[in-house]
């Protein structure tokens, strides 16, 4: 017995001259408070001084969103709290530019005008990259993925792509690319058209589906692939296919006079697919696939 | 034979109960009181959940529709900021009113994140729970309160955020008051109900633990007495034994010793017992022991104690009783005894010895008692009277026989002892024709010891066995050292009558006859002749088989004991020697000189030859050649000394062989 404890103190006079001897060896210093935050990204002094002087000196901007399109950006159970990847990658961007990015929930289909208006820096919800859209404003790319059909669980009108839709009634988000697609769809539809119900949120949309009220949604891929493997939605919902429609790029949406922000913001996006922070974002909420691997403006 | 108490036995038993009942008692109500404890809280649990429960289904069925109608106005956060709509607000009175009126929804208000009153069923805005209360904040934070307020009737407030639509975006605070009363009844007395199942339960369980307690304490209590009885009574006889007689003698004592009573201590130990044990069986036996105890009983007062120690061995306390008083109950005892009873068909007759001491007069304590009363009571055995009291004089030295005993022990292991030798002289010749081995103990500390010291302590206890074994075995081989130095002495050995009632004794002596190869006419046992008036059939039985052997038989001491003349009659008697009583006087008494004279004739009429002991004058030994005597020993002859220095002379009278002859002689 005190033969063992004396060798167990033993041991540990060693142990302690041996994390001395360590302690002695040249190695990293390591920052206190930054070992358990992976990926975490320094600010960028040069890019901060680039910020346009407003947002510099308030400290903040300010991003709209419709938190109705989980995961990129959802609320939580609180119902005040906007939680997803986007929410994530707009935190990243400011500890880059040394500013505060703040989400702020709006309409969607306003969201551009509001931009235009002045009221927000930008539009972050995930909204894709169109021609149409470069008219108002210049996009900042971090995400590629398609649109995907979403129909109830069973498929009971069989929808198998878009032309099917034919003489069936289909939701989508006002404004969004989607709206746009069935718009197009309707028009090769001739003497079957497709009734289109567009809704204010996302989630309008999926109350009209879940409902029975309209045979499909449009809607992104990854909300849709979200909604079909989530346990309390997927008894609900599938998808009509496999095929992403019209792949394409979201974008960051900046007034096209702010060219310092937009820069700023690719920038700094570009700092964060470097140091792999934004990798990391995308693969906690299952979305590497549809990462991007070079920050861009417009598509370039 | 005496009653014990038995009420402060009964009082503990009865606590040992009370402290089981009571201590079974503590888990079963602690396991009862958490038990609804629990059931209570899980009760209240259930009923806010429901609260909760129904409130939602408010939310979303009656509340959010109506908020959601019209535009997409609600959208972007605080209810507070831009209140409803006109539309949003009839679509709400409209939904909500008829459940209100109903009484289905006692009150219901929207609430802004700041508490601002938008909407609430009776159209006033300045009610409502505080914005500083805590399930506003938990509401407004995004978590669900309820909260059961007790009034003239219950109620349940649930608090919970307003997710206005299909986004889960909250826009305020719901404050809902549904009527609890009915469920918190019905709660009640699912409550009550469960309460008296458990304690119902319980207390079947407490009666059955509190039974098996009563049980188990009953039977404890009955075999604790058992065993208290049986570690204090013979199981033979039902008597008290010696723990229990020590233990209730020591307090009649002490009481008499304060008190300054008398009483009297007695042994009793029962004569020939063993005979009938051995010849009879052990059956037999006890059952003897069972109709003795039963005898002493009912001869016995209920305040004396009896008691047996063992055995064949009984003791009496007899407390308030003169030696007189004793000796008279103990003679009534006596005659019980001796009543014919009959064991296995044969008739019996049971004498006992009573040894009696007197408190205070022989003693205080019971050790010192009982050991007067052992004295008194061997003095009984060997004499005659069966009833002794100590006497304060005599063997009163049985402590001091303890201590040789065991001493003596250790001299036979040790070969502290030796042996002496006294010739004996043919008459008229004076040729030395025997030597009588006379044992001495070599004590480390005390010196040569003379038998007298430590034979009657060896002869009352086994010891005397063994130690005539030693001294037969030693003697027969001094005996070959003589014969080897041209001698053809006998040699006598004093034999007790323990020895005889040994079992083996003739084989013993023959065994050892045979090792030394001596004839057996050279070997004389002197036996005591009250060893002749003690179990005589045995001792006769013996006897004659050692006779058988060709060994000679010598009676010892002949005339001074009670040896009736019809035991000499049977026996195969070699030698008997005249008692030095007689010896001594023959020259001036003449009674002695008649017995003396008897004596001689006597034995000669038996066949025997006579010897006289303790010569010790001439006169004396003149007078023996004169009156016939075959053989004299005594001082005057020879003292007692290793064989080595025994005189082998021719002994003559001083007169006829001169003083210078007699010494050289002696100091050969």
């Amino acid at each position: 017995m005190s033969l063992l404890s004396r060798a167990a103190a033993a041991a540990g006079i060693a142990l302690v001259l041996a994390s001395g001897g360590c302690t002695g060896a040249p190695g990293v210093a390591v920052q206190a408070g930054a070992v358990d935050e992976v990926g975490t990204v320094a600010m960028d002094e040069a890019l901060h001084a680039k910020l346009p002087e407003t947002i510099r000196m308030r400290g903040f901007v300010r991003l709209v969103t419709d938190a109705s399109y989980a995961p990129m950006e959802y609320f939580a159970a609180d119902g005040r709290t906007i939680i997803g990847f986007e929410p994530d990658l707009a935190a990243a961007l400011g500890e880059v530019l040394g500013v505060r990015v703040e989400m702020v929930v709006g309409v969607f289909n306003t969201a551009l005008d509001e931009v235009s208006a002045g009221t927000y820096d930008g539009v972050l919800s995930s909204m894709t990259d169109t021609e149409d859209r470069r008219d108002r404003a210049d996009f900042v790319n971090y995400f590629s993925t398609g649109t995907s059909i979403l129909v109830q669980r069973g498929n009971p009108k069989g929808v198998r792509s878009l032309d099917d839709l034919c003489g069936h009634s289909a939701a989508a988000e006002t404004g969004t690319f989607q709206e746009e697609m069935l718009r197009q769809t309707a028009k090769k539809c001739g003497s079957r058209p497709v009734r289109i119900v567009s809704l204010p949120t996302n989630a309008d949309a999926l109350v009209e589906l879940r409902l029975g009220r309209v045979v499909a949604a449009l809607q992104d891929y990854p909300p849709a692939s979200y909604l079909t493997t989530d346990e309390r939605t997927s008894a609900f919902f599938e998808l009509a296919s496999d095929e992403q429609y019209e792949p394409g790029l979201f974008g960051i949406a900046v007034d096209k006079h702010n060219v310092a922000l937009r820069d700023c913001l690719r920038d700094a996006l570009q700092r964060l697919i470097d140091s792999g922070t934004y990798g990391d974002l995308l693969a906690r909420w299952e979305l590497s696939a549809s990462g991007v691997s070079k920050a861009t403006v417009n598509g370039a | 034979m005496w009653l014990r108490p038995a009420r402060p036995r009964v009082r503990s038993t009865s606590r040992l109960f009370a402290t089981f009942a009571a201590a079974s008692l503590v888990p079963v109500v602690a396991l009862g009181a958490l038990v609804v404890q629990d059931y209570r809280r899980d009760a209240a649990e259930q009923g806010r959940a429901q609260g909760l429960a129904q409130a939602d289904v408010i939310a979303q069925m009656v509340v959010a529709p109506a908020l959601n109608s019209g535009e997409a106005h609600i959208l972007g956060g605080d209810l507070s900021r831009r209140g409803l709509t006109a539309e949003q607000y009839e679509r709400m009175r409209e939904s909500t009113g008829l459940a209100v009126y109903r009484g289905s929804v006692q009150h219901l208000r929207l609430r802004g994140f700041t508490g601002r009153v938008i909407f609430s069923d009776d159209g006033s805005s300045s009610n409502g729970v505080p914005v500083s209360d805590p399930d506003f904040q938990a509401a407004a934070a995004g978590a669900a309160r309820a909260k059961v307020i007790i009034g003239r009737t219950q109620t349940i407030r649930v608090m919970q955020p307003l997710f206005a639509g299909a986004t889960g975006q909250s826009v305020g605070v719901l404050e809902v008051y549904l009527p609890y009363q009915s469920i918190a009844d019905r709660l009640d007395h699912q409550v009550t109900q469960t309460v008296r199942r458990i304690g119902g339960g319980l207390a079947a369980l407490y009666l059955v633990l509190a039974l098996l307690a009563w049980w188990i304490t009953r039977s404890l209590r009955r075999y604790a007495a058992d065993q208290r009885h049986n570690a204090l009574h013979d199981a033979l006889t039902g008597l008290p034994n010696r723990v229990a007689f020590r233990a209730e003698a020591d307090a009649v004592l002490n009481q008499a010793r304060r008190d300054g009573e008398t009483g009297a201590v007695v042994l009793v130990d029962l004569n020939r017992f063993k005979e009938v044990n051995d010849t009879l069986g052990h059956h037999a036996g006890d059952e003897l022991l069972r109709v003795v105890s039963e005898r002493f009983r009912a001869g016995l007062d209920s305040r004396d104690l009896l008691a047996r120690l063992g055995g064949d061995e009984f003791a009496l306390l007899l407390p308030g009783r003169t030696g007189p008083e004793a000796v008279a109950l103990l003679e009534g005892v006596r005659d019980r005894l001796a009543e014919e009873m009959v064991l296995d068909g044969v008739p019996l007759s049971i004498e006992a010895s009573f040894g009696i001491a007197l408190y205070p007069e022989h003693g205080d304590h019971l050790q010192e008692l009982t050991q007067h009363a052992d004295v008194a009571m061997y003095q009984g055995k060997r004499g005659t009277a069966d009833i002794v009291i100590y006497s304060g004089t005599g063997v009163a030295h049985s402590h001091q026989w303890l201590v040789v005993q065991a001493e003596l022990r250790h001299a036979l292991e040790r070969d502290e002892l030796v042996l002496h030798y006294q010739p004996k002289v043919n008459l008229p010749d004076g040729a030395v024709i025997a030597l009588e081995a006379l044992v001495r103990w070599e004590h480390p500390e005390r010196g040569l010891l003379p038998p007298g010291v430590f034979l009657p302590a060896a002869e009352h206890s086994g010891l005397i066995v063994p130690l005539t074994e030693w001294v037969l075995r030693r003697a027969l081989t001094d005996q070959l050292g003589w014969t080897a130095a041209g001698q053809s002495w006998a040699v006598s050995v004093n034999v007790s009558v323990r020895n005889l009632e040994v079992a083996g004794f003739p084989d013993l002596v023959a065994a050892l006859l045979a090792e030394t190869g001596t004839p057996p006419e050279r070997l004389v046992l002197e036996v005591t002749e009250t060893a002749l008036a003690g179990d005589v059939e045995r001792v006769e039985r013996v006897l004659a088989q050692v006779a058988a052997l060709g060994v000679g038989l010598s009676v010892d001491d002949f005339g001074a004991g009670f040896t009736s003349l019809s035991h000499l009659r049977g026996q195969p008697v070699a030698e008997i020697k005249i008692d030095r009583k007689f010896v001594a006087d023959v020259t001036h008494d003449p009674q002695s000189r008649a017995i003396v004279r008897s004596v001689i004739e006597l034995a000669h009429g038996l066949g025997s030859r006579v010897t006289a002991e303790g010569v010790e004058t001439a006169e004396v030994y003149r007078w023996l050649i004169d009156a016939g005597c075959d053989e004299a020993q005594g001082y005057l002859i020879g003292r007692p000394v290793p064989w080595p220095q025994v005189d082998a002379g021719i002994f003559g009278l001083p007169g006829e062989m001169s003083e210078a002859t007699m010494i050289e002689g002696m100091s050969r």
